[in-house]
């Protein structure tokens, strides 16, 4: 190795001294590079922590980062820092447009939506319940080649069902018919080919009998439909009396009697009694017990 | 059903109320929705609005309270029927069915059912021996009416035999009420009036 002595002149004719020789050496021990000049600037930092960027010319260190947290980045000038949260094993990480995104659970009010394909539906094992009570199910149309209105390729019938599983309505231009439950007033109408009769409203139909007895001479029932009594008040006399009345008094009333030499005919009539009379066929201007008497009026009940 | 109503329309005329046996029955129930249910068991089409008036009514779960609210709700509304008041279908009284027919058990004489009061009907004996009488007049007005041809035959045949005997038949005919009133009159119950019968003239023609 060749060794010189300072002061040494350089070609350009600078001079470079012993002074100058030992500024630089010391530095170069103990001072640091800064990042202009390829180093770090940096003579320690924090555990933990990471380097960043505190401007164009410098780099500092960041605070102790949560262990499994994750990084958000800190801006300009800031250092990046852990978020708070680490969540839970039922919580998502929700974005925030202008802040730090947090974990919560699922809303499925509003967290969800699109069309669950019925091959990704899961299986159920228990009861579903509904806040509202009720749960809309739109079937889809059947295939080419269904027949029958269940079937129809043109209808989409809405059932509902309850949160017991109970259909509550069916509604569809075609299927409705044979589901609805006719009104009084449909019944009476007789006219509705799109609802259906009931057994308790089947009474109101201008064609069915609203009361019928069957009773004796003495006035005794044997059977009826909405009759409460009979009064005898004389031989071939007897009042007929109905739970519900009629609308009126103009209903039809027909009477037979149980006795060949009988005939029954009809006096006039209030809206919930019918007077019958029995005259004998050949003494038809006294009246005559029949042996068993038959009635059944038809006409508007109130 | 063991009991029926009575009652007196302003002319006398005594009605009879016999109420749906299975009406009172449901009305002996403990609630009036168990008497609603048994009525729809047995399919008697009566509706609630009917029955819940008449089960409040009850003033005791008994078989006469049943009778008694139903009847009275039924004679009233035969009263309206016939032009009357309500109240013309008077002294309603619950009685034993049984006992009611036993005075004219054939209702042979049911149109002179009468009243005292609120008592139990009985046959009214001058009406009865009345409807008899004026039963016998319109017997023998028929009689006479079939003897006409025969007696108008026997003028123009100038038979005086057949005349003579057929005016004496038809006269006899003619006097029949009188002659048989103390008779019927005699008839004090009314199975023996039933059993009365007039002696009538031999038809010379038969």
């Amino acid at each position: 190795m060749a060794w010189f002595t300072a002061p040494v002149t350089f070609v350009d004719g600078s001079i470079l001294t012993a002074s100058d020789l030992n500024t630089t050496v010391t530095t170069i021990r103990d001072g640091t590079v800064t990042v202009p000049h390829g180093g770090t600037g940096l003579v320690g930092g924090t555990s933990g922590g990471i380097p960043y960027f505190s401007s164009a010319t410098a780099l500092a260190t960041s605070n102790a980062l949560t262990a499994n947290a994750l990084l958000l980045g800190g801006g300009a000038g800031a250092a990046p820092s852990a978020l708070a949260s680490l969540g839970t094993t039922t919580t998502v990480l929700h974005g925030n447009a202008s802040g730090a995104p947090t974990f919560a659970a699922v809303a499925l009010a509003t967290d969800v939506s699109g069309t669950l394909a019925a091959a990704q539906f899961p299986a159920l094992t228990g009861d579903i319940t509904t806040s509202a009570g009720a749960l809309a199910t739109t079937l889809a149309n059947a295939g080419p080649g269904a027949t029958g209105p269940i079937g129809s390729t043109t209808v989409t019938p809405v059932i509902t069902i309850d949160a017991k599983g109970r259909v509550t309505a069916f509604t569809s231009a075609t299927i409705a018919a044979g589901l609805a439950a006719a009104t009084q007033a449909e019944m009476e109408a007789a006219s509705s080919t799109t609802v259906a009769t009931t057994p308790g409203r089947t009474h109101y139909h201008p064609g069915v009998a609203k009361a019928w007895a069957k009773w004796n001479d003495a006035g005794t029932i044997a059977a009826s439909y909405n009759t409460t009594s009979i009064t005898d008040t004389g031989p071939g006399d007897h009042t007929w009396t109905i739970g519900t009345d009629f609308s009126s008094s103009d209903f039809a009333a027909v009477a037979v009697g149980e006795l060949t030499s009988v005939t029954l005919h009809i006096r006039p009539q209030a809206a919930g009694t019918q007077q019958i009379l029995s005259a004998g066929v050949d003494t038809p201007f006294s009246n005559t017990d029949a042996t068993t008497w038959h009635a059944a009026a038809f006409g508007d009940q109130a | 059903m063991s009991h029926c109503a009575c009652f007196t329309l302003p002319d006398g005329t005594v009605g009879i109320v016999r109420p749906n046996p299975v009406l009172v029955v449901a009305l002996l129930a403990p609630t009036v929705a168990d008497a609603m249910a048994f009525l729809d068991h047995r399919k008697q089409g009566l509706a609630a609005t009917v029955v819940t008036p008449l089960y409040r009514a009850m003033v005791a779960r008994t078989e006469q309270e049943a009778v008694r609210v139903v009847a009275e709700r039924d004679a009233r509304r035969l009263a309206l029927a016939r032009g009357l008041l309500p109240d013309d279908a008077a002294a309603l009284t619950v009685m034993e069915a049984t006992g009611l027919l036993a005075p004219d058990a054939s209702r042979r004489w049911r149109n002179c059912w009468r009243r005292a009061g609120a008592g139990a009907p009985a046959v009214d004996m001058p009406l009865a021996r009345a409807q008899r009488m004026s039963e016998v007049r319109r017997e023998r007005t028929a009689r006479l009416a079939a003897s006409d041809s025969a007696i108008m035959t026997a003028h123009e045949q100038n038979d005086r035999a057949r005349t003579t005997a057929l005016t004496a038949y038809r006269q006899t005919l003619r006097d029949l009420p009188a002659t048989t009133r103390p008779t019927v009159e005699a008839c004090t119950t009314p199975a023996q009036l039933e059993a009365w019968q007039p002696t009538w003239p031999v038809d010379p023609t038969a």
